[in-house]
């Protein structure tokens, strides 16, 4: 309750501050139907996509919205779902379930690794590798997100991936959403246009508090590494019959980078 | 990102600092960008003394992003690669509560200082539907535009407006400002723009003119929009203007059209610079000011308004521009058409202190002057390779005008006891063509060291003027009981032809020094012909009056070079040098066959020194030295009985003067504070000075002006200002102070005005958006003027005035402006009597339809009927005073339609609040 009424405050106006640490909880949004839209466009699918898709109207709205909260300082951040999910959450039959919303991501900034496990079609996964290399090209634009002033910086991920991103000087702490890292300072809004698919920061609180928030990693995961990782979602498109690109970036990127 | 090793890693080092509290800033964020495509290439933060380290590229040109919220986002000039590796301090500067509000408003920046600019993001500027630019540059901190149009921004006066960067309506920068719409500008970006030989050569020469640029939004490059007025009004006042723009990607196109008779309208009109290639023009010896001027021409006149009479105009101009092939090639043209008449009538006081007594001559002038102007402009500038290292660049320029004036003037003169000297009538009419063309080309290429370039240019021109007039004047002098008519016609026929070429090549010393040196010469060839006539027995003007006519053949042939050495750094500019010419010149009088021929030396050394400190804080001095010539009227006048009171004698043993000039400036913009100090000395001072002796006969008031050189005339002037806006609220309070002495011979006894002024301005204005602007501009000086020869008669007196004005919205969607302007001048002890008039001017507005598209305007013009033109000045011994005759009171009713389709996208103001 207190930290609702400290994160309206913040909101009501430029935020001037700096922050080394703190918890800021973040939107996910999916354009979910889309998505399974053009998973189902794969060769082998196409004949059934109109019948999925007449299912998926009937029971799901277009959007998937999952609250995360993402605890940082200046050695690591935490990223997991929210406890409470907004109305517009959804929990969808796990026949449905072809993009993840359950992602639990640790970046140690100190070493430049990371561990992360998510579903994918169905199958656990459980990646620790380096952290990503994105190329960034810092633009002129600029907005405000969750009280803070951000500036729009474009990256490309392994180069095919564009993704669209805001990072703040409040938090100079080149870390973000997800995996999301490498500007000046904290990432609170990101896109990735072509998988339909977005993080932006909807509120913030100083200081962070791991001790409430550690990574709920299933304890018996076997860790893989990316390679691993590449070999194992080219044999999941493959046997589930998609190679939609719009599909394959997503992959890229909740592993690859 | 700093985990990554390279072979031949390289870092930049520096500090930042807070450049108010003079303390160091830390956890700034840094970033280095490259400069092709803003690449992020690493990025650092500042640690808790300020300092920070950061790689650089070793191959690429890049940039430096600084950021930190509680300061203005700082961005780096562009810096070569692996050079400089120390920055020093890196000064930011902390956001005020002021701009924060700005700030917060606008989803966007609404302001931010990159390198040498400040840009400022239009739309969070809010100004009324259908506001002009200029309403727009009001809005904007640290630029102020006067009631004339004139602007100002960080203190310094705009010189040049552009629109995408090219000129727009030639170089007149209110046809800018007042004909386009604010909503089409993206940005407005305030730079001192550098000479383009600086920009090419990379050599900063220090010449620089303060720019305003216009970026204009993507949305609007695809629709047309402008706006027409039409005006009637009482006493046959008329007004109507308007404009029409299209605009399509790279293309422009715009079009206006101006009729009144008001004077408020229909009167832009600059006489475009010759030679504007040549950026050096003025100081690298091309003097060639010494072609005779004095011609039968009777009446001179430039075919300007010059707020005297009545004037009736009509005004036309196109203007084109567009830019192919990723902007190697761009083509800008303009046409422009005036019809300009004015009637008027003036009336001018000379009071002439002699030693043996005042005489007092009073003037009267009836004018009528019609011109009719044309003039075509056309630049092009083509780039001949991808990499833009070679350019050609085409300036052409054309122009017709035709002129026919006539003047009735009465005068009569004086003596202290009231007695009258003489009088004398005269009736001149004159109607002549000079028409004129110019081109000229500049090939530029840089060469593969960096700042090696040569440039070439070659330039032609060519003019004539001709026509014919009439003359009759009758003199009485009652002193001598004497009197003399003149009736004759005049005709002139002259021609002008100039040559000029100019190599300049730039040569890198060191990493911070160069060379520049460069060679030219000058041809011009001119021809006049000046025959008057008399009337003969049939009462033809067919008898030719052979001691008023000639024919002369002018040849002039100049090698100018010059050579300068340059250092700069980002901070610190520093160039020393002069430009020399060898001038030979000839006059051939083709009436006697005789010759008259001089050779003469002119110099123009310059030295130059500028500091930039942090924080737009910049401190420059400067010498010039410039040779002047006599000119060959000054050495060798043409016989003229034009004005038989006053009649001017050559000297041929005058000496060139030469002018030192020294100036210091300061100036100190915060923008974000939205403070700002401008101070500045300057001191000249002339050997030789080419001054006149006046001799006048005390019995026919006929005055002979023969030209001597005089050493003992300079000046020293200084000026302050102050600039700060708080809120809503701004203000500029400064002072100026001048003091100047002149030496001139009054039959033959020296004289020595001393002049000093004492100025001190403000101006105050208060906005709130859509509810009022209130401003007030206030001038009060006090003037000290002495001759030695009238030491009992010194005019000293106060001058003042004050501008209030107001502007108020008011519900449903009525506006009402009303302004004073109010003039005093104070009695002296050269003249008793005050002079003072008020122009009371007012309107009331009403909007309608969305968008307010339709105003219905009623415009009252001076009200209480008192504006005049009114002005007193002296000179030596003599005192001047003239009046004549403005536009004075009206009412007027006017309609005006503003109209924009097709931009609807990049229109939208995208506030949100």
């Amino acid at each position: 309750m207190t930290s609702c009424i400290s994160m309206q405050k913040v909101q009501a106006q430029t935020n001037n501050n700096i922050y080394f640490s703190g918890k800021v909880t973040y939107e996910e949004k999916i354009n979910y139907r889309t998505v399974m839209k053009n998973f189902f466009s794969g060769p082998q699918l196409v004949t059934q996509q109109d019948m999925v898709m007449q299912m998926y109207d009937k029971a799901y709205k277009q959007f998937q919205i999952t609250n995360f909260e993402m605890s940082f300082d200046k050695t690591q951040t935490v990223f997991q779902p929210a406890k409470d999910q907004p109305k517009e959450h959804q929990e969808f039959d796990h026949n449905f379930i072809v993009v993840p919303y359950d992602d639990i991501r640790q970046q140690n900034i100190t070493n430049g690794t990371s561990k992360a496990q998510f579903t994918m079609l169905s199958s656990p996964i459980n990646l620790e590798d380096s952290l990503p290399k994105i190329k960034w090209r810092i633009t002129n634009e600029s907005r405000d997100i969750a009280g803070f002033h951000c500036r729009r910086a474009n990256g490309v991920i392994g180069d095919s991936v564009y993704v669209v991103a805001f990072y703040t000087s409040n938090i100079p702490i080149s870390a973000g959403p997800e995996n999301f890292n490498g500007l000046p300072g904290m990432i609170l809004g990101l896109s990735i246009p072509h998988a339909h698919i977005s993080w932006f920061a909807t509120a913030f609180t100083p200081d962070a508090n791991f001790a409430n928030n550690q990574p709920n990693f299933n304890k018996k995961a076997k860790w893989m590494t990316k390679a691993a990782y590449t070999a194992k979602t080219e044999e999941l498109l493959k046997s589930a019959g998609s190679q939609g690109d719009a599909f394959k970036s997503l992959f890229i990127y909740y592993g690859v980078y | 990102m700093s985990s990554v090793s390279f072979a031949q890693q390289k870092n930049i080092s520096g500090t930042v600092v807070d450049t108010s509290a003079g303390t160091k800033v830390s956890n700034v964020s840094i970033s280095v960008l490259t400069a092709k495509d803003s690449l992020l290439y690493d990025f650092s933060h500042s640690d808790p003394s300020g300092k920070f380290s950061i790689k650089i590229p070793t191959k690429e040109s890049y940039f430096l992003l600084f950021e930190y919220p509680l300061y203005a986002d700082y961005i780096s000039p562009v810096m070569e690669p692996g050079k400089d590796p120390s920055l020093g301090n890196i000064p930011m500067i902390s956001k005020t509560q002021a701009l924060q509000e700005v700030i917060i408003k606008s989803q966007r920046k609404s302001m931010y200082i990159k390198g040498d600019t400040t840009v400022f993001v239009a739309d969070s500027f809010k100004v009324q539907p259908n506001a002009t630019v200029e309403d727009l540059l009001r809005r904007l901190p640290g630029v102020q535009v006067d009631n004339k149009g004139n602007i100002t921004a960080q203190g310094k006066t705009v010189q040049k407006v552009l629109v995408d960067g090219e000129e727009f309506f030639g170089d007149d920068p209110k046809l800018v400002t007042q004909n386009l719409r604010a909503d089409i500008v993206d940005k407005v970006q305030i730079f001192d723009k550098k000479s383009d030989q600086a920009a090419f050569t990379g050599v900063d020469d220090g010449n620089e003119k303060t720019t305003i640029n216009l970026q204009v939004k993507e949305g609007a490059k695809k629709g047309t929009f402008g706006k027409v007025e039409a005006g009637a009004g009482t006493n046959g006042f008329h007004q109507s203007t308007g404009n029409f723009n299209q605009f399509k990607n790279k293309q422009k196109f715009s079009a206006i059209a101006e009729i009144a008779n008001t004077a408020q309208a229909g009167l832009n009109w600059t006489d475009r610079d010759f030679g504007s290639n040549d950026d050096e023009n003025n100081s690298d010896g091309a003097d060639i000011t010494t072609t005779q001027s004095s011609s039968s021409k009777l009446i001179s006149w430039d075919g300007n308004y010059n707020s005297q009479g009545i004037p009736l105009s009509q005004l036309g101009g196109l203007h084109y521009n567009n830019s192919w092939n990723n902007d190697r090639a761009n083509l800008s043209a303009d046409y422009k058409i005036n019809r300009l008449h004015i009637n008027g009538n003036s009336e001018s006081d000379v009071i002439n202190n002699l030693a043996s007594g005042t005489q007092t001559s009073v003037t009267k002038t009836q004018m009528s002057d019609l011109s009719m102007r044309n003039k075509m402009d056309g630049k092009s500038t083509l780039f001949l390779d991808s990499a833009k290292t070679t350019s050609l660049i085409i300036n052409a320029h054309g122009e017709l005008n035709h002129k026919n004036s006539s003047r009735q003037i009465t005068g009569s003169t004086i003596d202290e006891d009231g007695n009258k000297i003489n009088d004398n009538t005269r009736t001149t009419s004159n109607i002549g063509d000079n028409n004129g063309q110019h081109l000229d080309l500049l090939f530029r290429k840089k060469l593969k060291k960096d700042r090696r370039t040569i440039s070439l240019f070659v330039s032609e021109q060519s003019t004539t003027d001709q026509g014919n007039g009439f003359l009759h004047a009758a003199q009485n002098y009652y002193k001598i009981d004497s009197s003399s008519v003149t009736d004759q016609q005049k005709n002139y026929n002259s021609d002008n032809f100039v040559l000029q070429t100019k190599a300049t090549y730039t040569e890198p010393l060191s990493q911070h020094a160069s060379l520049i040196a460069n060679y030219g010469f000058i041809l011009n060839n001119a021809n006049s012909r000046n025959y008057s006539f008399n009337k003969n027995a049939a009462g033809d003007y067919s008898d030719l009056d052979s001691t008023y006519s000639n024919r002369y053949k002018f040849n002039q042939f100049m090698h100018r070079a010059g050579l300068f050495y340059s250092y700069n750094t980002t901070k610190t500019l520093f160039n020393i040098g002069t430009n020399v010419g060898f001038n030979h010149y000839t006059q051939h009088n083709q009436f006697s066959n005789t010759d008259f021929v001089r050779n003469f030396i002119n110099w123009y050394p310059r030295a130059r020194y500028r500091h930039t400190g942090g924080g737009n804080r910049t401190y420059s001095i400067e010498y010039n030295g410039s040779t002047a010539q006599p000119s060959v009227t000054q050495i060798q006048p043409l016989l003229n009985n034009q004005d038989p009171l006053n009649i001017y004698i050559g000297n041929p043993d005058l000496k060139p003067a030469y002018t030192n000039t020294v100036r210091f400036r300061m100036n100190r913009f915060d923008m974000l504070n939205q403070s700002g100090v401008f101070l500045g000395v300057v001191g000249t001072n002339t050997l030789n000075n080419i001054t006149s002796n006046t001799e006048t006969d005390v019995n026919t008031g006929k005055t002979n002006y023969k030209y001597v050189n005089i050493n003992g005339t300079g000046s020293v002037s200084a000026y302050a200002y102050y600039y700060k806006k708080i809120s809503d609220f701004s203000m500029n309070p400064g002072f100026e102070a001048t003091m100047g002495r002149s030496k001139n011979l009054v039959n033959g006894v020296a004289n020595l005005t001393n002049t000093k002024t004492l100025t001190m301005r403000n101006n105050f204005n208060l906005d709130k958006d859509k509810a009022y602007h209130l401003g007030l501009w206030m001038t009060v000086g006090y003037n000290w003027n002495q001759s030695t020869l009238q030491k009992e008669m010194p005019n000293n007196y106060f001058s003042t005035l004050l501008d209030p004005s107001t502007l108020v919205y008011l519900p449903g969607n009525l506006k009402v402006n009303v302004e004073y302007e109010y003039h005093f001048q104070g009695k002296s002890k050269a003249y008793n009597s005050t002079n003072s008039y008020g122009l009371l001017n007012a309107y009331i507005g009403k909007t309608f339809f969305k968008n307010e598209a339709l105003e219905l305007r009623i415009t009252g013009h001076d009200l209480l009927n008192q504006n005049q033109n009114f002005s007193r000045q002296n000179y030596g011994n003599q005192f001047y005073q003239s009046f004549s005759n403005v536009v004075k009171r009206y009412m007027m009713f006017s309609l005006i339609w503003n109209f924009h389709t097709g931009m609807a996208s990049g229109m939208k103001n995208d506030d949100n609040d």
